[in-house]
């Protein structure tokens, strides 16, 4: 071994913790950079389930921060308030002040102020002249790639699963009854959109995929190409300058107004 | 307590529908009228079920199976209680917030809040703020109950509290809002009245605020 290559390169001094669901896209982003960060990821899903996603993690902050990581980077939006009952204790926190993953996998700012049901009615704040913000239609049922490998094709895969161990549980006519409970989730959607990036997994392996799912619920599918730029940005030189972005200090948390805006809350503390 | 009634609370505890609704015509046969059967059979069982629920004891899928035996049940009894035999506990005017097309949780308090004798007026999901005003004032509702899954959609609920300060309803109805991102500071924040973290406890609030409206 050379004497140069003894010696480390150096790494960006933040790290990030990412939902499982953006592993390949930030894996792309990462393979780019000159420097790339360490990245630690969290099983994708916890937005169901807020309180743990927050348990989880403040217990993966504080693990970095015992560490002596000073700057950590979290690639999650809101996710459910899920990340309002976050606390770093030593570290600076950079969040995207987005409500969920599929802005950043779009790669724009998205209007939710304006979503609405495509039902024809728009809604009163429903017209943006800035076209880097689109407006996001709730009827839509959102896929990429990392939402089909980690929750939508093993949720489908695991049915007959389910079904054997609902019938072993509870007999063939419950097992039946919430089968057909399970398939209602779709019900009510009017499409289903894949966001793809180039690059990031084949598109036509993901669209038979997508189309998969989308069946269930006999939901048209549409394809979206994601734009990497959000998530560049996140990974790049001091997005806190960036107003997409919300630094966060010790003693204050991302959080939800009344009103519906995302804003850092509390009062920064001296560490 | 009656050997059937004990029964009809184990096997709705159970998720065993057929059996539930067979007991229950069996309890009526026997001489046991609606109202006790309905109160110290299948209530019961589903208070059971409310509390192991809170406590994570039991998930989503029993709390449905036992709702449905718990229908089964009450659909033998409806036709069997005579009017006014039951009290009137109060209406509630529930449904997902405009924009929001979730529906499992809002049809869990649904299901508790029938279990304890409560007409729910189910609007479904993606429910405009002027819907609820329309059928609360249709149904002569005691509560609007807003559910809402999504921090973008949650901010809705605001809309609704206004339309009802606007509304001839204001002060006479109670807003309750639950949902995954709601919390007590959020309800505070947009002037609702009730707060419920899970659907059992919503069941429960819905009947002591209708109990409140009608003393008042």
């Amino acid at each position: 071994m050379s004497a140069k290559s003894a010696v480390s390169a150096p790494s960006p001094a933040f790290h990030v913790i990412a939902c499982e669901v953006f592993r390949f896209e930030l894996t792309m982003l990462c393979a780019q950079m000159p420097l790339a960060p360490q990245v630690h990821f969290l099983p994708q899903g916890l937005h169901d389930t807020p309180d743990l996603l927050t348990k989880e993690m403040n217990s993966a902050i504080a693990a970095l921060e015992g560490a002596g990581v000073t700057e950590i980077r979290l690639c999650y939006g809101l996710c459910g308030r899920g990340i309002s009952g976050v606390r770093a204790k030593k570290a600076r926190l950079i969040v995207p002040r987005v409500h969920d993953c599929i802005a950043l996998l779009m790669g724009q700012n998205v209007n939710d102020g304006a979503s609405n049901i495509a039902d024809g009615t728009a809604d009163e704040h429903s017209a943006s002249s800035d076209e880097s913000v689109i407006s996001r239609d709730g009827s839509v049922f959102w896929s990429s790639i990392g939402w089909l490998k980690y929750s939508q094709v093993p949720f489908l895969e695991q049915k007959e699963v389910r079904r054997k161990d609902y019938t072993e549980r509870f007999g063939e006519d419950s097992a039946a009854y919430l089968m057909e409970m399970e398939d209602a989730w779709l019900k009510e959607y009017k499409s289903a959109t894949l966001i793809h990036w180039q690059g990031v997994g084949a598109l036509d392996t993901l669209l038979q995929e997508a189309e998969r799912v989308a069946e269930q619920a006999n939901l048209p599918l549409k394809s979206y190409e994601g734009n990497p730029q959000f998530l560049r940005a996140f990974l790049g030189e001091a997005p806190e300058n960036d107003s997409r972005f919300c630094q966060i200090f010790v003693g204050q948390y991302l959080d939800i107004a009344a009103d519906g805006s995302l804003c850092i809350m509390g009062e920064a503390a001296c560490v | 307590m009656s050997e059937v009634l004990e029964e009809i609370s184990a096997k709705l505890q159970k998720g065993k529908m057929k059996d539930v609704a067979a007991l229950t015509q069996q309890a009526f046969d026997e001489g046991i009228d609606a109202l006790t059967i309905l109160n110290e059979g299948l209530m019961p069982g589903m208070d059971v079920i409310g509390e192991r629920f809170k406590k994570n004891t039991i998930f989503i899928p029993e709390v449905l199976i036992a709702a449905r035996a718990m229908a089964a049940g009450t659909d033998i009894l409806r036709p069997l209680l005579s009017a006014g035999s039951g009290e009137q506990k109060g209406t509630v005017v529930l449904g997902t917030i405009k924009d929001d097309l979730h529906d499992i949780g809002k049809n869990l308090v649904r299901m508790m809040m029938e279990s304890k004798g409560l007409n729910v007026i189910d609007l479904g999901v993606n429910v405009k703020p002027e819907k609820y005003i329309e059928a609360a004032i249709e149904h002569n509702a005691e509560i609007i109950a807003c559910s809402a899954l999504l921090t973008t959609t949650m901010v809705h609920i605001k809309d609704v509290v206004t339309a009802v300060q606007e509304s001839p309803l204001a002060g006479k109805v109670k807003i309750m809002v639950g949902g995954a991102p709601i919390n007590q500071a959020f309800c505070d924040s947009v002037g609702a009245d009730c707060y419920s973290p899970d659907a059992p406890t919503a069941a429960v609030d819905a009947l002591r605020l209708c109990s409140e409206l009608h003393a008042a």
